[in-house]
């Protein structure tokens, strides 16, 4: 209940702070917007506000590249293999299978077909001999370089019965079963695959994720992503993030403009932040100095957060009155 | 893989703040949210108290948990929260097994349930397999409101099937060795040894690899060591009780916790209980008596309403029951009645016909036709006939769970079926017939039709019968049909003296009729009761057994007709039988002949002693041993 109650607060704030913060960047913005001269080039600490105002040269703009997602991530894969036993109902059901890992989980699926392309048309009768014995069908899978065997069964007696087991090929075993039952023209529909899955498969499988590669033209720049520190350039490797997801790309160097950047990370894609760092050199007035304005934007911002937070501290929504908590006790 | 978590979108600070100068987002907000507040002190008061609802789970204590509690089973991983009616799920949990005889973790979190007006609750036990319903409960007319304190208290149950049995099948003539009673020379080593008791209420996990929980298995009515077959069983709809019926005039009310016997009502014992019937809403029973082989006048049968059953549970009330006696006359004939059933209206209907168990029976040439049973509604007020209707020889009576009556009807034949046998649907649009040879009793689950019966081939000297699991679903037209084998009737022929070992002729089952039905409440298995028919085909020689040349050339032929009775344990997403255990056998005739192989004249002289009258020892004429399984019940009801 207290956490429950905790949580609601804590949305309450957010949406306040966004707001707030919506406002503020809009008097910066406008701020910024009147003095359109060359920017000071004197030496700045590193921690002011980021350089995308126009009044600094525009650092160009981030290079954007997809790349296939199983190469780049070099994904867990899984085979995914179908018994049938007189069924004639759902055919194709393993595509719209596949489809559901494809779109909802971080998984790489190796179909028959795919199977077929490696191993050769001879793989059909290999899985059939196996019988649906686990230690054959990982020998398959072995060959094929996966980590998992996903073995669909589908029988038919009034009801079409499935039986779907995740089988771990390194371990030869079954980590995870589940069997579900449709009765006779009953639609199948997406959120019931997912469903499946999710029986199946632990939550962070459902999670997926992109990836952000960020160079600098000068080494030994800090990079942050969402403000939390990433590592300076070089890079070893790209950030591997959350997808899909909106990310904020800082990256900075003492005697260099800051650089930054918003970037939109679709799930298994990569993509490629070339940061172009330019050195500050000019001197300027400190009434022409952009965080001079800055300062007092974001003044006149708090001012209007504060209003803001006053007025939707004393305007809540109405508690939420249709659910009670509930748990469950064994005596 | 590399995941962060910490990435999650979700969580994004929204000011960057590299070195830490900045104040944080949070704080920022933290110090508008003291403003606010200090500016508006309603709008920091505490939301209102949503309350709590806590769901206490009971099931059976130490040390009968082991066995008959859902909770203590290594199998269950989920438990959901539907409503009874709609079979909308409510809620889920699901959990990690508890290591087998341990109860998992004691508090289990639900998340936020919508407020609810009164409904019934279900409660499901799930194993890893997503389906397979291991404890069930039911609870009526739960509700909760918000800021309410509220505990329901959910019983839960393993849904457990049992089964009765009749007086013991004994044999007038006993086979003897030597003066000894000879073992091994008797056509009953077939018989179901851990099985052999007649006079226990069996109890049975549908769901068990050893589904015999025979430590449960119990007596009632012992007098001088001598306890009483249980003819007749019904669980209520909640789970909580088992009624039982005695051959010795008792019904019992046993309470499903511990399986313990909580008391018992005296009932008519002249004429022994045959079914027990509940309704829907457990408050209201019906108990039909009649004798095993009924008069045609006279007193046929009585039927006993216990019009307050929660007070005979509650054992404060004798259930207020109301007899209706049966009685039968040349002028107005009336069958015992055999069946019955609750009317969506809330209304008795009860089934007047011929019991189909008796040897013999159903025999079609004579019950084939119009007007063989009567449905009569009788008012649970005063036990007068309200209305009747006259129909073909009918031996169940079933409502789906849109309210429409389903009809057994073994002596009528579908069209384009090979055998007699069928079930009709009275449906809004029109009745809907289905083949069904072999069926005396099926079972609904919801809106499913389930029955097992005889394959609809037909009548051969070849035919070798199997059963039939049919399956109906909802809104479809056809049977779902699979089959099993059922075993032949082993007889032993020829002994080698002073050695006990013995040849046997083998009867292959020919007929079938299942006459008893409970079916678990997730339709994952069946409990069935069935009769199986062994005999030589009629008119024909039979089974030719051994050949003599001298005096004369001549054949030897044996004609035999017997049943056996089988308690079969069905797995119906399969359509295979998994358990078999034949309990009872029966010979309802059996002779010999030679006939000479030159003209194929008949000479009529027995051939087989243990047929033949006139030999000392012809124990196989009228052979009988084990009983007649009875009282197919299972937990949560059966409509």
């Amino acid at each position: 209940m207290i956490s429950s109650h905790g949580t609601a607060q804590a949305v309450t704030w957010l949406r306040s702070f966004r707001l707030g913060v919506l406002l503020a960047a809009s008097l910066f913005s406008l701020t910024a917007g009147a003095d359109r001269r060359p920017a000071s080039r004197s030496p700045r600490p590193p921690l002011q506000v980021p350089v995308a105002n126009a009044n600094d040269p525009l650092p160009p703009p981030p290079r954007l590249a997809k790349v296939d997602a199983l190469a780049a991530l070099g994904s867990e894969s899984v085979a995914l293999f179908e018994y049938r036993s007189d069924a004639k109902q759902l055919t194709d059901l393993v595509e719209r299978l596949t489809q559901a890992m494809t779109q909802n989980t971080s998984l790489g699926v190796i179909t028959l077909v795919e199977a077929r392309r490696r191993l050769g048309s001879g793989v059909d009768s290999e899985v059939a001999r196996c019988d649906g014995e686990t230690g054959c069908l990982s020998a398959v899978a072995e060959r094929l370089q996966v980590k998992e065997v996903l073995l669909l069964a589908v029988s038919q007696l009034g009801d079409v019965v499935l039986a779907i087991q995740r089988i771990d090929v390194k371990e030869k075993r079954v980590v995870a079963r589940y069997a579900d039952s449709l009765s006779a023209g009953q639609v199948l529909d997406e959120p019931r695959i997912l469903g499946w899955l999710q029986q199946l498969y632990p939550p962070e499988t459902f999670k997926r994720y992109g990836q952000l590669q960020v160079t600098t033209d000068t080494q030994g720049a800090q990079v942050y992503l969402n403000a939390k520190p990433r590592g300076k350039t070089p890079l070893d490797a790209p950030l591997s993030v959350l997808a899909p997801g909106s990310y904020r790309v800082l990256v900075e160097k003492p005697h260099f403009l800051t650089f930054q950047a918003s970037v939109t990370v679709m799930p298994d894609s990569l993509v490629e932040v070339d940061a172009k760092l330019i050195a500050e050199v000019q001197q300027v007035p400190l009434y022409k100095r952009w965080y001079f304005w800055a300062g007092l934007g974001a003044g006149v911002a708090a001012v209007t957060a504060s209003s803001l937070a006053i007025y939707y501290a004393t305007a809540q929504p109405p508690p939420d009155m249709t659910h009670v908590p509930a748990i469950i006790t064994f005596r | 893989m590399r995941r962060n978590d910490s990435d999650d979108p979700a969580s994004l600070p929204l000011h960057p703040h590299p070195g830490g100068r900045w104040l944080s987002g949070r704080g920022f907000v933290s110090a508008g949210w003291l403003v606010a507040c200090a500016l508006s002190a309603p709008g920091c008061g505490g939301p209102p108290d949503p309350g709590k609802l806590t769901f206490l789970v009971q099931a059976a204590p130490p040390p009968d948990d082991r066995l008959l509690s859902p909770l203590t089973d290594p199998r269950v991983s989920a438990l959901e929260l539907r409503d009874a009616k709609t079979d909308q799920v409510l809620t889920r949990s699901r959990f990690d097994p508890a290591p087998a005889g341990q109860v998992p973790s004691i508090n289990l979190d639900l998340g936020n349930l919508a407020i609810s007006a009164p409904r019934d609750l279900r409660l499901l036990a799930l194993g890893a397999a997503g389906q397979q319903s291991l404890g069930l409960s039911l609870y009526r007319q739960a509700s909760w409101a918000f800021g309410e304190q509220k505990e329901i208290l959910l019983q839960l149950r393993r849904p457990l099937a049992f089964f009765g049995g009749s007086s013991r099948l004994v044999a007038p003539v006993q086979p003897m060795d030597g003066g000894k009673p000879a073992p091994y020379f008797a056509p009953n080593q077939q018989l179901s040894q851990t099985l052999s008791e007649h006079n226990k209420l069996r109890v049975i996990d549908p769901n068990s690899v050893n589904p015999l929980l025979s430590s449960y298995d119990a007596k009632f009515d012992d007098i001088a060591g001598l306890s009483s077959p249980i003819t007749a069983a019904a669980g209520t709809f909640d789970g909580q009780a088992l009624l039982v019926a005695s051959l010795a005039g008792k019904l019992h009310v046993v309470d499903t916790l511990g399986l313990q016997d909580q008391g018992s009502l005296a009932i008519d014992a002249t004429l022994p209980v045959q079914s027990i019937v509940v309704d829907p809403d457990d408050k209201v029973a019906a108990v039909l008596h009649h004798a095993k082989a009924p008069p045609l006048f006279g007193r046929t049968g009585r039927i006993l309403v216990l019009r307050d059953l929660p007070g005979l549970r509650a054992r404060v009330s004798d259930g207020q029951p109301l007899p209706i006696d049966v009685d039968s006359s040349a002028a107005a004939p009336v069958a015992p009645p055999i069946a019955a059933a609750f009317s969506p209206d809330g209304q008795l209907e009860v089934l007047h016909a011929v019991p189909p168990l008796l040897t013999g029976q159903p025999d079609c040439t004579t019950l084939g036709g119009a007007g063989k049973s009567l449905l009569r509604r009788y008012s649970m007020l005063d036990g007068t006939v309200t209305s009747q209707e006259s129909l073909p020889y009918t031996t169940a009576l079933s409502y789906t769970s849109a309210g429409e009556r389903v009809l057994v009807q073994p002596c009528t034949q579908a069209a384009n079926a090979q055998r007699a046998g069928q079930i009709l649907v009275r449906r809004k649009d029109g009745d809907q017939i289905l083949s069904a040879p072999g069926v005396a009793q099926m079972a609904v689950v919801g809106g499913a039709l389930i029955s097992v019966g005889a394959e609809d081939i037909p009548d051969a000297p070849t035919t070798s019968m199997r059963a039939a699991v049919r399956i109906l679903e909802p809104n479809t037209q056809q049977w779902a049909t699979s089959y099993f084998d059922l075993p032949a009737w082993q007889i032993p022929w020829r002994i080698t003296l002073g050695i006990p070992h013995a040849l046997n002729i083998f009867f292959a089952p020919t007929d079938v009729m299942a006459y008893g039905i409970a079916v678990t409440p997730d339709r994952a298995r069946a409990l069935v009761l069935l009769r199986v028919q062994h005999r030589t085909y009629p008119g024909k020689r039979g089974v030719y057994l051994y050949d003599v040349t001298s005096p004369s050339a001549r054949t030897c032929y044996i004609k035999w007709s017997g049943y056996t009775y089988h308690v079969v344990l069905v797995n119906l997403q399969s359509g295979s039988r998994e358990q078999d255990y034949m309990v009872g056998m029966q010979t309802q005739s059996c002779s010999s002949t030679f006939y000479d192989d030159v003209t194929d004249a008949d000479l009529r002289k027995a051939c087989f002693a243990s047929c033949d009258p006139a030999y000392s020892n012809p124990f196989l004429i009228g052979y009988e041993d084990g009983y007649i399984p009875s009282a197919a019940s299972v937990l949560f009801g059966r409509r």
